[in-house]
């Protein structure tokens, strides 16, 4: 009865099969680079379970949100205080920026500046998941009917470079932020290119530039560079957060990201680049990024070559 | 035949326990259990061996095909496991609740151990570092006081009746 009973378990078989099962999955995947079969998997699986990711954020947020709000009722209190402080100090600067203003509209016409192509199409996303607490990548609610393909660039809703979408299906797309992408960003730091790498289990960056002509400082900002095929050229990545000091022509600087992906609600979507023969232009001479409240208003201004 | 219905509702809580862990646990940051594995554990309680082994491999599954930059199969494998030693150990657990909360926290250091090893084999580096004492801690920590609170719920939704906790 017993020799039946353990003729008739077939756990231990299962279980082998679906180990072997799994690892040539895993090795077909590694093999593929994430894509062919696993990528068409992984969009109908993305098709099918984003509404349901939609539904369940469009309970929980609000539902997360109240909580939130109650909880920091007496930390919004202190905050605002010191928000009024600030505005009334701001409103100071404002009153004595505005001959500046005037001084830099003067001075763009002196110098011909001409803004950067960041004209194409923007998307604006929710972003409705996240499906494992620690991997950053980040369900959004728009996909390829709403004009996304892969490989598009992300900001956030300050303009800051957000990531990049990886994968798309119809109704929705799988965004990786740019602090934990596998994939270097050439970037642009006190006029020189380098490529900025993200650093495995931080949300601190890497900035390596290899024909450096002088060192950075804290606060020294990042943009991406015109180089770069990836991202349009000018948008804010980050800050230099240490000092980085040249060795020879080389140079290794800490950067911290603008862009938090563990706090993106909302995203932006950037059809980028408009015209494919864009990409790989001549590095300009100077390019400044205002930041701006939103991006619709963030503007680039590039020196004309 | 016997019933496929708790099969069935297990891999319904796995889909719930996904999209769970996609929505209410990206805004609950300092909480991160891993939901679709603890249903896993869970469902090894109630199902037969082979059934819970199959779980284990189709729920994982699933997580990796909504991981965007995960390997395809690594959570698959590492269910699979956890679910074939929780259906050889789940006599453990007839003492009651809190022992279902030990054996799920064990369960969840084995599967995210296994998750680790093989996902730095495989090339999933975004795992290592930080990420990986932070899971290490936290999964067995959370999933084993879920398993402590939820195992009779859950027990009664897969096996369809009431059972003891």
């Amino acid at each position: 009865m017993i020799e039946r009973e353990l003729r008739r378990d077939r756990t231990l078989p299962t279980f082998i099969t679906l180990l072997v099962l799994a690892f040539l999955l895993m090795t077909f995947d590694v093999r593929s680079a994430g894509g062919g079969m696993g990528l068409s998997l992984r969009v109908t699986a993305q098709e099918l379970t984003a509404p349901l990711q939609k539904l369940a954020a469009a309970v929980i947020d609000p539902a997360v949100d109240l909580i939130e709000g109650v909880a920091g009722v007496a930390a919004l209190r202190a905050e605002n205080e010191t928000l009024r402080n600030e505005v009334a100090r701001l409103q100071g600067q404002l009153a004595g920026s505005a001959d500046d203003l005037e001084r830099l509209r003067v001075l763009e016409d002196l110098y011909d500046l001409r803004l950067a192509g960041l004209e194409g199409a923007r998307t604006e996303a929710n972003v409705i998941g996240r499906p494992d607490p620690f991997d950053p990548s980040l369900i959004i609610d728009k996909g390829s009917q709403d004009g996304i393909v892969a490989g598009q660039p992300v900001v956030d809703s300050q303009g800051y470079l957000a990531g990049q979408v990886v994968t798309v299906s119809s109704g929705y797309a799988t965004v990786v932020p740019v602090t934990q992408s596998r994939e270097a960003v050439t970037v642009l730091a006190r006029g020189q290119v380098g490529t900025l790498q993200s650093v495995i289990g931080s949300d601190e960056m890497n900035l390596e530039i290899f024909d450096a002509h002088e060192p950075l400082l804290p606060g020294d900002l990042v943009l991406t560079s015109s180089v770069s095929v990836s991202f349009p050229a000018g948008i804010p990545v980050g800050e230099v957060i240490a000092p980085a000091e040249m060795e020879g022509t080389a140079l290794t600087a800490r950067v911290k990201a603008f862009s938090d992906p563990e706090r993106l609600r909302v995203v932006v979507v950037l059809a980028w680049p408009t015209d494919p023969s864009l990409v790989g232009e001549e590095e300009p001479a100077t390019a400044t990024t205002l930041p701006a409240a939103t991006p619709d208003s963030s503007t680039t201004l590039t020196t004309a070559p | 035949m016997r019933s496929i219905r708790p099969l069935l509702v297990t891999l319904g809580l796995s889909l719930v326990a996904l999209v769970l862990q996609a929505t209410l646990f990206r805004r609950i940051r300092f909480v991160a259990p891993d939901l679709v594995m603890l249903v896993v554990i869970l469902g090894a309680l109630w199902l037969r061996p082979e059934l819970a082994v199959i779980v284990g491999f189709v729920a994982g599954l699933l997580v990796d095909l909504i991981v965007a930059g995960g390997v395809l199969g690594l959570r698959a494998l590492a269910y699979t496991v956890v679910a074939y030693v929780a259906s050889r150990t789940k006599n453990r657990t007839d003492i009651g609740p809190w022992a279902v909360g030990v054996w799920a926290a064990l369960l969840s250091i084995l599967g995210v151990v296994v998750f680790l090893v093989l996902g730095s084999l495989f090339g999933e580096a975004a795992e290592l570092g930080e990420n990986a004492v932070r899971r290490l801690i936290q999964v067995p920590l959370i999933n084993g006081i879920l398993a402590t609170l939820l195992s009779g719920w859950v027990g009664r939704l897969i096996a369809g009746r009431r059972v003891a906790a």
